[in-house]
């Protein structure tokens, strides 16, 4: 099934929820393995994103402008004798869909819930 | 023997990227492989992550739920770089097109100009040394049969 073009799935939506509170924390840059964490501490699974489905939703959301990523200088890895990391950071756009996306929820929980109609057999 | 199945399934998590980034534009596959490449290192170093699930399991189920992720995150970018080749294509056609019409209108061009046409024809007006031609008019009579036949056989 194909999705809508500029809509989230849960999970876009997920990364972008985490992004907005590491900000409100005064951390506005993240890697994917950071992000993964939060994502798992936040829906308390025992175990990760898969790597295929995280770096494909952050490529997806760095294409649509809700994130920004660059690679950090690479001085930094070098000293500390790591790999480098992507950095991504939250996108003015990304804080106006996430904020959308909250509306559109709080819209849908306000909406009076229809009763099914029975129809005869 | 842990460090062994944790060491097999690195091996694992980094073939796989290299099996589906395979002959990708090398700024997508560098990028992909180093972002799975720094991923691995922060999980080996993260003794949390390794408390609640054995680490190479934890490897394993991150690969495998990620596989059908990978193959179509291929898929999309194959796609992409498609419509891009299309383009760069049907604009070289384009370019080519323009510069073929326009060598072939400068080619046409001298051939076509009033200057370059038969003396006999270009000329309105005959030279003062020859001799005046009388000129042919049609009798009125005569102007108006052609015209009245000319009607009928647009007409026709």
């Amino acid at each position: 099934m194909r999705r809508k073009p500029g809509s989230l799935v849960p999970l876009e939506l997920a990364i972008c929820v985490c992004a907005a509170e590491l900000r409100s924390r005064g951390i506005d840059e993240f890697h994917g393995y950071d992000i993964a964490k939060r994502l798992g501490d936040e829906s308390q699974h025992r175990l990760l994103t898969a790597y295929g489905t995280l770096y494909r939703a952050l490529g997806r959301l760095a294409e649509m402008g809700l994130l920004q990523s660059r690679w950090e200088d690479p001085e930094i890895p070098a000293r500390e004798n790591r790999p480098g990391r992507r950095m991504y950071t939250l996108t003015p756009a990304g804080e106006a869909a996430l904020e959308e996306a909250r509306n559109a929820a709080a819209a849908l929980d306000r909406a009076p819930r229809h009763r099914r109609r029975v129809v005869p057999a | 023997m842990t460090s062994r199945r944790l060491h097999l399934a690195v091996a694992l998590v980094r073939l796989w990227t290299r099996a589906y980034t395979w002959h990708m534009p090398a700024d997508v596959r560098d990028g992909r492989r180093a972002e799975i490449e720094s991923d691995l290192w922060e999980f080996l170093q993260d003794a949390d992550a390794h408390r609640e699930v054995v680490p190479d399991v934890h490897l394993y189920a991150r690969l495998l739920r990620g596989m059908p992720h990978d193959v179509l995150w291929r898929v999309e970018h194959a796609e992409a770089l498609r419509s891009r080749a299309r383009q760069r294509v049907m604009g070289a056609a384009a370019v080519w097109t323009s510069v073929a019409i326009l060598i072939a209108v400068l080619w046409l061009l001298p051939l076509v100009r009033q200057d370059a046409l038969p003396s006999t024809l270009s000329t309105a007006t005959p030279p003062a040394s020859a001799p005046a031609t009388p000129t042919v008019c049609p009798p009125p009579e005569a102007a108006a049969l052609i015209s009245r036949s000319a009607a009928a056989t647009v007409a026709r």
